[in-house]
């Protein structure tokens, strides 16, 4: 069987978002106060802006994290583990209730869809004090897919 | 001979959990909050509802959780049927369902999801049922009790008596 070769594909940021916007398996990369990454898994997805979106608590460390260094990166893998994924560096803002409200709903809209009734996703998000990180993407990798390099190939 | 009044509990489900976007919106859960609200609203029904002989549930997982917690007060001979046409229900699909319903039928529990279910409340009780019980809207796991003169068929706005609204939240926990 031949061997897969690993690929690298540029792309502008509306290709960039087009390739984010059905991915919602992502680590979020924050620094920690001893300047370390933390690597975060979360669930994630885009704006209308073309911002990407993650729900969190006001109370987690990549929060913490945020609020300290803006500067973020996400790493946004597909569902299959081992398909395309991309890097993307950005700036990161935390938002938190009340100003999060409507941006939550429209975090939870990019992933799930139209709902009929937003006010209990509304009142759920004010009961558990959900806060929001937003990342606007400043730079990218290619898009990516593993494999050996091409000098392997058969 | 009049005909029977028949009797109409709508009740939306118990709050669901929103914890997760990527599962489908027809297949969230309860939310754990959901979940201890079943109690009350079981102790509730057991104590208002006569038994009910057909038991509406649209398929989504959270109306049919909230289903599952009131089913020890339902009685044997109640009919249960799940349906998808509930999800997503309009008021006025709503009452188009309700007046399907065989005559002989008395008493229903109607388990659903608002807009719909609210907007259900208010076509039947009239403009105002909100305010008539200081609420401004029909919350999770709330209970709106009707009685309802004349035949399912004959369904229409305004035409049941909103016997009253239990909320959990009103409920001694």
């Amino acid at each position: 069987m031949a061997r897969t070769i690993a690929t690298t594909t540029s792309v502008e940021r509306d290709e960039l978002l087009d390739f984010v916007r059905p991915r919602h398996r992502v680590i979020l990369l924050t620094t920690r106060h001893d300047g370390r990454p933390q690597a975060s898994p979360v669930t994630a997805g885009v704006d209308p802006q073309g911002r990407i979106v993650i729900s969190s608590y006001p109370e987690r460390a990549k929060v913490t994290n945020a609020r300290r260094n803006p500067q973020a990166s996400v790493v946004v893998l597909s569902d299959e583990f081992n398909g395309p994924w991309v890097q993307v560096d950005g700036t990161v803002e935390v938002l938190d209730l009340p100003e999060a409200l409507e941006p939550l709903v429209e975090y939870f809209r990019s992933i799930s869809g139209e709902h009929p009734d937003w006010d209990e996703y509304r009142a759920a998000m004010v009961e558990q004090g959900k806060s929001l990180l937003r990342i606007t993407p400043e730079s990218w990798g290619p898009i990516a897919t593993g494999g050996f390099p091409a000098r392997l190939a058969d | 001979m009049g005909e029977v009044p028949k009797r109409l509990v709508v009740v939306r489900h118990a709050k669901s959990s929103w914890d997760d976007p990527t599962v489908a919106d027809h297949d969230r859960p309860l939310a754990p909050r959901g979940i201890k609200a079943l109690r009350r609203l079981r102790d509730h029904l057991e104590g208002s509802t006569p038994t009910a002989d057909l038991v509406l549930c649209s398929s989504s997982q959270r109306t049919r959780e909230t289903l599952d917690g009131i089913r020890p007060v339902l009685g044997d001979d109640a009919v249960i049927e799940i349906e998808p046409a509930l999800y997503g229900a309009s008021a006025s699909e709503l009452v188009a369902r309700l007046r399907r319903i065989d005559e002989p039928v008395t008493s229903v529990i109607l388990i659903g999801h608002n807009p719909g279910a609210a907007e259900l409340v208010e076509l039947l009780a009239g403009p105002g049922a909100w305010e008539q019980w200081h609420l401004d809207k029909f919350p999770t796991a709330a209970v709106a009790t009707f009685s309802l003169p004349g035949r399912w068929a004959d369904l229409q706005s305004g035409s049941g008596v909103l016997e009253g609204v239990w909320t959990p939240r009103r409920a001694p926990s």
